[in-house]
């Protein structure tokens, strides 16, 4: 039985009873169902996972269920203990950090992409199982770098005992310097042992080097070195599963040596300690890359790269341009200029190059990436992003459902029903003839089936008509005026906008915005709280009071009950 | 005749008649087909012969058997239905898909490869999720590491050092040891557990090795020039998709041929995946598959997409059936018998009619005629003389029931999937 606090007792309610929920925050809800089938951005239907078999025993019945990332609470909860599986980025980042040698000279991990949640990250610890096709993919990793790193004319640059005394007291300074890079604490003397009888079975029947690249292997496959420990002891996690929190959660890499010491000196017990040091990572190149990755996941920009559009020949040209657009752009509101999910909205430019403005028809940056102002009414902020507008439309027009869809997941955390079986017919785009907008309200609006639904997001979706299927500003849709004006429920009160900039700047008032922003944030960052909501309620008020901005959000989610402790089974 | 392929093939010498090898190779398309180009079908050896879309496996229908009327299982509709396409279950339920199921009763490893299965810029996404191993299994998308997979019981012509294999076992029991420790010290955390049980598991199933069917008519790995020539290119790159989906079949078919994998899915993109068509050697309809074309209700839209599903059958017959139909199974006591004799090829969907939506078995009306639509469950191969072929059949099932079928015309029955009672359909039945 799902639960609802009281911030979001309504909108389960009705999600409980009704195929879909129409998207009022304030909890007001209609039943109904449909889309047009086209929804490829971010999807909402429910997952399998290695452990849904897994009876809910282990669950505190005083924690609430994330099924609604945009619900909060009055006060936060802790989740349970985890088991997190790296990665494939983390495992891959791991080993270059244990064997920095093979930078530039080892293809990579053979993993391939990590199964993506239902709310649309790929680092939900709950999906990320190992199970045969990983198993074999971790071995065959482990053996490539193991023959690599115990190959002749690197293994004594590694381990200068292999030249000049390979014997079980070299293989034990092995096990211990390797086996901590990648335990991330240092080994139980009981695991030293085994791992030693392991090398000494090996050696014994071949030589020094064989039987260090076997320890390796077994090492690198260690359910030790697979998964970071959010286990804990009686309820607190240990210094070292704090260090490693702390360093894949906001770095993407395994902590240092110099991180571990200070956590098991007590640094990392102090919650201000470790928002410092999250700080500290998100300033990196690899803090740059978690935080980039958040929001390609979020709002899914980066399928621009992949769409084609045959009826828009320059848009191959530009697309990726585009994507760097929104990273540049996201990188300057977020990071650069410490804003929220406000600015994040509401920002009157972009980042582009020449080529992009060329494509647009707005702004002359001279060279390379410059900020460059929108003109009047040519949207604001994320949502006028040409890679998003792009990305949710159709290979011959716009899409307002998709479009829609976006904000109405994405942005309000609200869900909708697959679609169902017998859609009815949207005609084909007729230029010139028929607008988009009247393609779909025939289809949608006019059909009690499917008003149900898409009335709670179609009109979102309507506001971004003055961009065609490639991310461009149409002033009129081949010669027909453009109706980009829509209403719907936002907190409780009736909100009317017309045009994409109108829509991001209500958006931007509305609490739920920010709490989806926060919620999501929270589910990336906490690896998916082990299907707990309401893990960072004091940083999400912050957020929402406007008292700092999402970078910092994200840092704060250091600071928590959470990141320290767990509840008990 | 090496003394390699001198001692696999002394197993078949002691095979009785209909002993032979079923291979089963899935077939996943994606949304559907357009109905009205399908039929009518007809009776008799070339049932057909009218069938606009079905039009490739004309020459070889006496060895195809279209069943109609199968709905999903579980309410599952659409979309969603991907995943309960080869699980029976909305949301994959809690057992494996039936092609793990069957590899399981059958002691042989489940292949399952993938043409562009997933969208590069989005991952691999539940609109993905086909086919589950204990956990959702991503399709091996280059041909040629398929390949390697299928042939790797050949071995390579630099065998591993005895002991090497032995120290790799030895690795293998300490990790084994390690996630035994670990799963009793998480007793009282049941998610946690049920994590590294998987993984216990997947490293024993390493430890114990890949099994392949005990019959092996190949010394070597055949020449495959459709998988070499993807050598350099992406296979994630959709103009490299019709070159991709050729390679999957040709290295497929020849793993069916030698023996070496005896149960293959290949999935072709994902739920609704936006694919160009356009890509060279295509069907020359440079649109999207799931938007516009599969979703069309005018005619010429149905058309379009009636030729773009209709290009996948093409392949499928041009790069396996053919080569199948005509190559004498070597591990068949019977030389009149065919490789295809002794396969089924089980072409499904996740969606009755593209542009109706249905997962189920109803009527789409069409220029105000009621068309009866289904899940396409396309049946190619005699399955060792398990199915009379040649002919369309009509039923009233879920697609549940017809895993069942399949798994018990390769000689490893299913009689429940996740905690429901399935049951062959009789009527397919020779």
């Amino acid at each position: 039985m799902k639960r609802c606090t009281l911030h979001a007792l309504l909108p389960c309610v009705f999600l409980s009873i009704a195929g879909c929920y129409n998207g009022n925050a304030d909890g007001s809800a209609q039943s109904g169902g449909d889309t047009d089938g086209g929804t490829d951005g971010a999807s909402t239907d429910d997952a399998e996972t290695a452990s849904d078999s897994a009876s809910d025993s282990d669950s505190d019945d005083d924690a609430p269920e994330n099924d609604d990332p945009g619900a909060s609470c009055d006060a936060s909860t802790i989740g349970p203990p985890m088991l997190r599986r790296l990665t494939a980025s983390e495992y891959e980042r791991t080993v270059l950090a244990a064997f920095p040698e093979l930078e530039g000279t080892w293809d990579g991990a053979g993993l391939g992409p990590d199964p993506v949640s239902h709310h649309g990250f790929d680092n939900d610890a709950e999906f990320l199982a190992v199970g045969n096709q990983v198993a074999a993919e971790i071995f065959d990793t482990a053996v490539d770098v193991s023959a690599l790193v115990t190959d002749p004319s690197r293994l004594p640059n590694l381990l200068p005992c292999a030249a000049s005394s390979p014997d079980a007291s070299c293989a034990e300074t092995f096990v211990s310097t390797y086996g901590r890079r990648f335990f991330h604490r240092d080994l139980t003397e009981a695991e030293l042992g085994r791992y030693l009888d392991h090398y000494d079975g090996v050696a014994a029947e071949s030589d020094f080097a064989t039987g260090i690249r076997w320890t390796l292997v077994a090492l690198m496959q260690s359910p030790h070195a697979v998964y970071r420990s959010e286990i804990g002891v009686d309820g607190d996690l240990e210094p070292w599963e704090l260090a490693t929190a702390l360093a894949y959660s906001f770095s993407g890499g395994p902590p240092t040596d110099e991180l571990l010491d200070r956590a098991i000196a007590g640094e990392f017990e102090d919650p201000e300690a470790r928002v410092q040091q999250a700080r500290a990572f998100l300033a990196t190149p690899g803090g740059s890359q978690v935080l980039d990755e958040f929001f390609r996941q979020w709002v899914g920009y980066a399928q621009v790269s992949t769409k084609q559009r045959n009826d828009a020949p320059q848009f191959d040209a530009v697309r990726g341009f585009m994507e760097e657009e929104t990273q540049r752009f996201i990188n300057k509101v977020i990071v650069e200029e410490g804003g929220d999910v406000t600015d994040l909205l509401t920002a009157s430019y972009t980042v582009m190059n020449p080529e992009l403005a060329g494509y647009y028809g707005f702004g002359a940056p001279s060279q390379g990436f410059e900020e460059v102002e929108r003109p009047a009414e040519w949207g604001l902020g994320l949502l006028a992003q040409g890679s998003i507008l792009a990305s949710y439309a159709l290979a011959d027009s716009s899409s307002p459902t998709q479009r829609g869809l976006l904000v109405y997941e994405r942005l309000l955390c609200r869900e909708t029903p697959p679609p169902p079986g017998n859609i009815p017919m949207i005609d084909p785009p007729s230029p010139g003839t028929t607008t988009t907008r009247a393609r779909y309200e025939e289809a949608h609006a006019g059909d009690p089936a499917c008003a149900g639904c898409h009335a709670s997001f179609d009109p979102l979706g309507f506001a971004f008509e003055h961009f065609d299927n490639v991310g461009r500003y149409r002033a009129d849709e081949s010669g027909l005026a453009i109706d980009a004006s829509g209403s719907m429920m936002l907190d409780g009160n009736a909100v009317e906008f017309s045009g994409a900039s109108e829509l991001s700047t209500q958006l931007s008032d509305v609490t739920r915005t920010t709490d989806c922003a926060s919620g999501l944030a929270a589910v990336y960052f906490y690896g998916g709280g082990g299907g707990t909501g309401c893990l960072a309620e004091e940083a999400r008020t912050a957020l929402r009071d406007g008292d700092i901005g999402l970078a910092e959000f994200v840092a704060q989610l250091a600071g928590t009950e959470h990141f320290a402790t767990r509840r008990g089974p | 005749m090496s003394a390699t392929l001198a001692y696999r093939l002394a197993s078949v010498a002691g095979a009785a008649p209909g002993d032979a090898n079923v291979r089963l190779f899935t077939f996943y398309v994606p949304h559907g087909l357009p109905i009205e180009h399908v039929g009518p079908l007809g009776q008799g050896g070339d049932f057909l012969a009218n069938s606009t879309v079905l039009a490739p496996f004309a020459e070889f229908s006496s060895h195809v058997t279209v069943a109609r009327g199968i709905s999903m299982n579980d309410g599952a509709t659409n979309h969603a239905a991907i995943r309960a396409t080869l699980t029976g279950f909305a949301d994959g339920g809690t057992g494996d898909s039936f092609d793990a199921e069957i590899a399981r009763g059958l002691g042989v490893d489940a292949h399952v490869v993938g043409a562009l299965p997933y969208s590069p810029g989005s991952g691999f996404t539940s609109d993905a999720f086909l086919v589950k191993h204990g956990s959702w299994v991503r399709p091996i998308e280059d041909p040629a590491a398929a390949a390697d997979q299928f042939f790797a019981s050949l071995g390579s012509s630099e065998p591993a050092e005895m002991s090497d294999l032995e120290f790799r076992q030895r690795t293998l029991e300490l990790t084994e040891g390690e996630l035994e420790t670990l799963h009793g010290e998480l007793s009282a955390l049941n998610h946690e557990q049920d994590k590294l049980a998987l993984h216990l598991e997947a490293v024993r199933a390493l430890k114990a090795g890949g099994s392949g069917p005990a019959i092996i008519s190949c010394d070597e790995r055949p020449s495959l020039p459709a998988v070499d020539a993807l050598a350099g290119l992406d296979v994630l790159d959709p103009a490299n998709f019709g070159r991709v989906v050729d390679g999957h079949l040709e290295a497929a078919a020849a793993a069916m041929i030698c023996g070496t994998a005896q149960v293959i899915t290949m999935q072709n993109m994902w739920v609704n995946a936006d694919v160009n068509f356009g890509f060279e050697g295509g069907p020359g309809v440079p649109k999207g598959h799931h938007e516009p074309v599969s979703h069309s209700w005018d005619a010429a839209g149905r058309a379009e997409f009636a030729t773009v599903q209709s290009w996948f059958y093409e392949r499928l017959a041009e790069k396996m059936i053919r080569l199948l139909a005509e190559t004498p199974d070597p591990s068949d006591d019977d030389p009149t018998r065919s490789v295809l004799d002794n396969s089924l090829i089980y072409i499904c969907s996740e969606v009755s009619d593209g542009a109706n939506h249905n997962s189920d078995a109803s009527d789409v009306w069409l220029d105000g005629a009621a068309h009866p639509t289904s899940l396409p469950a396309i049946l190619i191969g005699g399955a060792g003389g398990y199915l009379e072929t040649g002919r369309a059949v009509d039923v009233s099932r879920f697609n549940t029931d017809m895993l069942a079928t399949i798994a018990e015309a390769m000689g490893a029955p299913i009689t429940e999937l996740g905690g429901q009672s399935v049951s062959a359909i009789e009527e397919l039945k020779a």
